[in-house]
């Protein structure tokens, strides 16, 4: 076969993939977490697989945080944002930045999240959960109170339709913008925005009716 | 225009994003009112909900726990997945391109005399190159890897094209065209 450019790309070098099969050099992962999302990108599509721990490391937080509220449960939080990285290292020789990388990751974890969702019963709080009366605080009812309606609201969040959920989550807790939500979930901004609506009225009633 | 709130521009209103002349129905209408601040409330609220936030110790053992997932992950460059198939394919191809350049004209009609003095097919014919040169390429080939190329796995194909960049992809396709075009 003639030598043409994609075949003589340049191989990485012994030391990076030394690197790579035991264990990532902290100071190779300290030069790349210098590097925009969009460098990092770049990087890893030439063969610099530490770009992905670099991407890991800045991004794990909000990913697993995502997780959590959905299934608000640490370990299972840590398996789900664990199955978004490895979907994003598969796929990130494909992505194009079409969306921002945080945005993609998002995606991809909104969409592990709702997979799981419907494999299992949704985890449902109890009051049980709001705790008992403290009587060391400084007002024992109203504590008790207020734990007693973040745990119905807490509930009736894990009662609402997965994509009303997912828009909430991203919108409350990860502050993204309708945009930003709109290009995670496949929607337009119009029908994010509505659906944000509804999660809201769909939480009074519930909260009401309890 | 004094209709009540679309969903949107609920949303817009929690976003102090209204648009102006809408904001003049917020202070006449009592229930689109009522209802912005029953959903700014819960808004409220649900942001207040905890996340206990795991050990600064978590992240070190999270990296390092996807680095591990993703290392077990094979390398799927485009020449690791299915590249023998492809090699044999594209040997294939080129030898019978090959074969097509270099073998003279045959001839059209062979006249019956020819025919009936043509010599029988277990005796050797004279070899002008092309054919040691077909034989010298099958012969590094393993037979698996030739009934893969013939008979790939279920997405087999897929898989490569999928790995393939634009160039690469427009590349097979100008050999795979120049094998088949020669073929006809």
């Amino acid at each position: 076969m003639s030598e043409s450019g994609w075949l003589r790309r340049a191989p990485r070098t012994g030391r990076a993939v030394t690197t790579a099969r035991t264990g990532a050099d902290p100071s190779a992962v300290r030069r790349l977490g210098d590097l925009s999302d969009t460098e990092l990108v770049s990087a890893f599509q030439s063969g610099t697989r530490e770009a992905f721990d670099a991407i890991v490391e800045r991004h794990q937080r909000q990913v697993y945080a995502l997780c959590y509220r959905f299934v608000r449960n640490h370990e299972e939080a840590a398996d789900l944002a664990q199955d978004a990285f490895v979907r994003a290292f598969k796929g990130l020789k494909r992505f194009k930045g079409d969306a921002s990388l945080g945005t993609w990751l998002y995606r991809i974890a909104v969409n592990v999240c709702l997979n799981r969702a419907a494999a299992r019963k949704p985890q449902t709080t109890t009051l049980d959960d709001a705790g008992r009366l403290d009587a060391n605080a400084v007002d024992p009812l109203r504590e008790l109170l207020r734990s007693e309606r973040a745990a119905a609201l807490q509930a009736a969040i894990d009662r609402l339709p997965p994509k009303q959920r997912a828009t909430l989550v991203l919108r409350i807790y990860q502050e993204c913008s309708h945009k930003e939500i709109a290009a995670a979930l496949d929607s337009t901004v119009g029908a994010v925005k509505a659906n944000f609506f509804h999660a809201l009225g769909n939480l009074r009633r519930m909260l009401s009716s309890s | 225009m004094n209709r009540h709130f679309t969903p949107e521009e609920f949303t817009d209103a929690l976003d102090d994003v209204l648009e102006a002349g809408r904001e003049l129905h917020l202070r006449e209408c009592e229930t689109c009112a009522r209802e912005l601040a029953a959903i700014r409330e819960i808004a409220r609220e649900s942001k207040s909900l905890d996340a206990a936030e795991p050990s600064p110790l978590f992240w070190e053992h999270f990296t390092a726990r996807v680095r591990r997932a993703t290392e077990a992950e094979p390398e799927r460059r485009w020449w690791n997945v299915g590249w023998r198939p492809l090699g044999a394919l594209a040997t294939a191809v080129g030898a019978i391109a090959l074969v097509l350049i270099l073998k003279p004209a045959a001839p059209t009609d062979a006249p019956a005399d020819e025919l009936a003095q043509a010599r029988p097919l277990t005796e050797p014919f004279e070899d002008d190159g092309t054919w040691s040169l077909l034989v010298g390429l099958a012969s590094e080939l393993e037979a698996g890897d030739v009934r893969q190329a013939t008979a790939p796995a279920a997405g087999t194909a897929d898989l490569m094209i999928e790995e393939l960049t634009g160039e690469q992809r427009e590349a097979l396709a100008l050999l795979l065209q120049k094998g088949i075009g020669d073929l006809e």
